[in-house]
Order: C-alpha cells, then structure tokens, then sequence
C-alpha cells in the first residue's frame, strides 16, 4: 500500500511538472520566452520560429518604452523592428521579452532572448558574459537632484543618499570609485525617479540620456552632473559564441543602416524631443559603430 | 481631472484586464492543482515510511521557509542554465504557486487526519471497509469540509502573491499598471497617476480578495457550527 503510495504520488507530481510545462499557452506576445525548435540563437533557428525575441525594458523611455496602448517605441525598438525587418521580413514579427536591468547578462545566458536591446551599456565585467555587436549610441552617467538642493559634483554627494538601478553602470561606478556614498538600489527605472521624487534619495544616478529627458519633462530637477566616469557605449548583446546573429547585426550596422543614416533618423523621431535644444544628435548617435 | 491620468487608464483598460486576467489564471490553476495535490501529500504524509516521510518533510519545509520569488528564479534560471528546457514564464508560476499551495494544504490535510480520533478507523474496519473505501467515504468528506476555510484564505493570500511573477517578465497587472505610469509621466510629469493607478490595484485586489474572505468568514462559521 505505501509503496503503491508513493509510486502514485511521485506520478503525479511528475504529471503536474509536465503538465505544466507544456500544456499552458503563452499568455501575450509580450511574455513569452519559449525557445524556437531545434536550439536557438542561430539565424535558421530565428527563421524557423518566424520570430526574434528581443530583451528590452517597458520602463525606458525614451529609448525603449511600452506605450499606453502596449505598443513598444523608442530608439531601441526602432532598432529592433529593423533587424526583424530585415532577417524575416516583417517589423511585427518580434516576441517582446521585457524584464529588470539586473537580469539582462541572465536572460542571455540562458537563452531566453535571441539579441538584447534594452539600453545595454559596455562593460569589460558584462562582455565576458556576453557578446556584444557594435555600438549604436553614447552614453555616460549622469546624476539627476532637484533645483533646491542641486547635486553638481560628486563631492555634493557627501552625506546623501543616491539612487541606483541593481546591476547598471551607475551602481558599479558607485560602488567601486565612492562606496562612501550611501546608495539606495531599486530595481526598475520607474522606482529610481519615485526615490528621488518622493525624497527617499537626494539624487537618482542613471545614463545620463535617461536623465536629460527625463528632467526636460520635469521641471523642478536638474542634471547636476551630466558626465560622469568614462564614455561609455550602448550597444545590442547575443548570447556568448551566437556568432551568426552577431554578425548578421554587425553587417547590418556597418553597411545598410549607415549608407541610410539609419541612426540619425530615429535620432529625429524618437529622441530629438526628448532633449534640451542645444544638444546634437551626434552627442548621442553612433553611426556604422564607428567610435571616434 | 486631466492630471489624475483617468484618460490613460481608460485608454489601456484592455491592457490592465488582460494584466488582471494573468493574475487569475495564474491563481487560479495553482489553486486547483494545489488542492489536488494537496490532499494526496497530505494522506501521502501520514504514511508510516520514513524515507517517503523525510523527502516529503524536506520538501514541505523548503517550500514554507523559501520565499515564492526564490522558487520563482531558481525554476525561470535553473530550468535553462541546467537543463537547457525553456519553460514559458506563466508556466514557471503555475508551477511555483501549485508546489507551494500544495504543500500548505498538505499540512493542512496531514493535521487534520492525525487529529481525528482513532474510533474512525476502527468503526470504518468493523463495517468492511477497504483503506480506499474508507478515505473515499469517511475521511475525504470531513477533510473538504475541515480545510475548506483554509483553502479559500490560500486562495487570497496566493492572489496576492503572484504580483512576485513580474519579476521573471510576466506582465501581470502590477507591471502593466507600472508601465502605464511610466508612459503617463512621459507626456505630463505633473500627473497625479501614480496616485489613481495605485488606488485603482487597490480596489481591484479589493473586489477580488473580499468576497474571498467574507465567504472563508461564512464557511467557518458553517463547519464549526
């Protein structure tokens, strides 16, 4: 009887293990990470699925954002909807996999998206997790304070609290060159500016694009210090040794999108309003992954 | 009126109804799967062998004393990085809430049939019947009615729970209300939505956790009376 037991119940947990995994339908585009059949990451396997999933944040924006009607826009998206354009001729033919910046270098590695888009800064510590293709926009940190109380040197910061997103440039920048700045880390971007609004953090350290706009639409805050440690890099990332992707978004970037000024252009519709006027889309655009 | 971002909220209800549904689904399938596997653990865990004992012992006590989103990474991460399977991220929490549900309603139902008075079995014996028989006819009637009230509170606190699977990328109603402040602040900064979209969660969990709790208040009253 109990070895009869436990033979059943051992079924039947296996039995909701499966069932589970494989029974339940994927619930929206946006969510989905399935794999495509035959292993992923490589371009026939891409074409075999009819789909690429590109990593991206729903909180980002303008770089990459969901809108109220749940459309993805922004700088990043606009990439991503011509690679998908160019590899499977459609632009709609993307699954959308959002998630936190902590968890970007983990969503590649474990293959749960084919390229990253989700405003991926450089990094020597990431490019041994993953590989990156060449850069499409610059970036470095910038520190965003209200107009009463301006942060406008790292030294202002003595004493206060500074806001950082887990596992940013910003957060590591922190932590190695000043840890005797107190840092409040918070995972999404949304809750960075709610610290600081809200007063739980005297200052909010992100990419300093981020913060340019975000503080165009907010009056009342200043980018105090707008740049901050190296120039750094935004760049799409695949998964270590998907060598294919990788190139194929290589070429893209250094041939088509820079005979067209692909960049440039979604510089105008995307960005431009976001930025104060006397700032140049080549303060921000890297064409054909040239970084002089 | 502009400024409480009513418009935005109307203009992405199908977004926030289909964030709302995820949450059900998700509950809701755990919910039964639990009770189902619930009430086999929790039999399974009356059993006299020591090994069945203490693997369902380990169990029981790591999905108590590990919190949900842990399960959560550990299966989304560990399934791929080890195992190289994709599970969807709604099946990982299907599959997380059903194993903790289950294990709570075990207890539940372990608790129960060692309180009952041996009497039971022994009349259940005098009158013939098999140990099947008698836990089809005589146990499992009082077990559904015993833990019945235990089960609906489960069933709040695991709707309340499942705002943790925004976190591996489900956009459940939490996120999808998150991003809409985000987008709303975007247009107009001076935006009160944060404010509405919050009370807004508040009283859908609201409209969907009360009722839970006045019918666990009314079943109470019906199996102690």
């Amino acid at each position: 009887m109990k070895k009869l037991l436990a033979l059943a119940l051992t079924l039947v947990l296996a039995a909701a293990l499966f069932g589970c995994a494989s029974s339940t339908p994927p619930a929206g585009a946006s969510a989905s990470a399935s794999a495509p059949a035959g292993g992923s990451g490589s371009l026939a396997a891409i074409k075999a699925a009819g789909t690429i999933r590109i990593g991206i944040f729903s909180d980002d924006a303008p770089f990459c954002y969901q809108d109220a009607d749940g459309s993805f826009k922004g700088y990043d998206v606009e990439l991503g909807k011509r690679v998908a354009k160019e590899l499977l001729g459609d632009e709609s033919k993307i699954t959308w996999v959002t998630m936190n910046p902590g968890d970007r270098v983990a969503y590649l590695q474990s293959d749960k998206v084919d390229l990253m888009l989700a405003d991926f800064t450089v990094t020597e510590e990431r490019a041994k997790s993953v590989d990156f293709t060449l850069p499409y926009e610059k970036v470095s940190i910038g520190v965003v304070s209200s107009e009463k109380a301006p942060i406008n040197s790292v030294d202002d910061l003595k004493g206060k609290t500074l806001a950082v997103n887990t596992g940013t440039t910003a957060d590591a920048y922190f932590t190695q060159n000043y840890p005797d700045v107190k840092l409040v880390k918070v995972d999404a971007i949304t809750d960075g500016y709610q610290a600081l609004t809200t007063g739980r953090a005297d200052a909010f350290a992100q990419d300093n694009t981020l913060l340019l706009s975000w503080a165009k639409q907010n009056p009342g805050y200043v980018v105090g210090i707008d740049e901050l440690g190296n120039k750094d890099y935004i760049a799409g990332a695949v998964k270590q040794g998907d060598t294919e992707l990788l190139n194929y978004v290589n070429d893209l970037i250094e041939g088509k999108l820079k005979d067209e000024q692909f960049f440039h252009k979604i510089y105008d519709t995307t960005l431009k309003d976001s930025f104060p006027e006397q700032f140049t889309a080549d303060q921000i655009v890297v064409e054909g992954g040239v970084t002089q | 009126m502009q400024n409480l971002g009513i418009d935005n909220i109307l203009k992405s209800f199908p977004r926030l109804l289909d964030g709302i549904a995820v949450t059900l689904k998700i509950s809701l399938i755990a919910l039964v799967l639990s009770i189902i596997l619930g009430l086999i653990l929790g039999i399974a865990m009356t059993s006299r062998s020591k090994v069945l004992l203490g693997v369902l012992r380990t169990f029981l006590e790591a999905f108590r004393l590990i919190h949900p989103l842990i399960w959560l990474f550990v299966f989304f991460f560990g399934s791929a990085n080890i195992f190289h399977i994709q599970i969807d991220n709604v099946a990982v929490s299907i599959l997380v809430f059903t194993l903790w549900g289950a294990f709570e309603i075990g207890d539940l139902v372990r608790s129960f049939i060692t309180s009952l008075p041996r009497s039971q079995y022994e009349s259940s014996m005098a009158l013939g019947l098999s140990k099947i028989q008698m836990y089809i006819f005589v146990l499992l009637p009082q077990i559904i009615a015993r833990t019945t009230p235990s089960i609906v509170n489960l069933a709040t606190r695991l709707i309340k729970t499942t705002t943790l699977v925004y976190l591996i990328g489900v956009p459940e109603v939490l996120k999808v209300s998150q991003s809409i402040i985000q987008v709303t602040y975007l247009r107009n900064p001076n935006s009160y939505i944060s404010f509405t979209m919050y009370l807004f969660l508040l009283i859908v969990y609201f409209i969907i956790c009360y009722p839970l709790s006045l019918f666990e208040k009314y079943l109470e009253k019906k199996v102690l009376a």
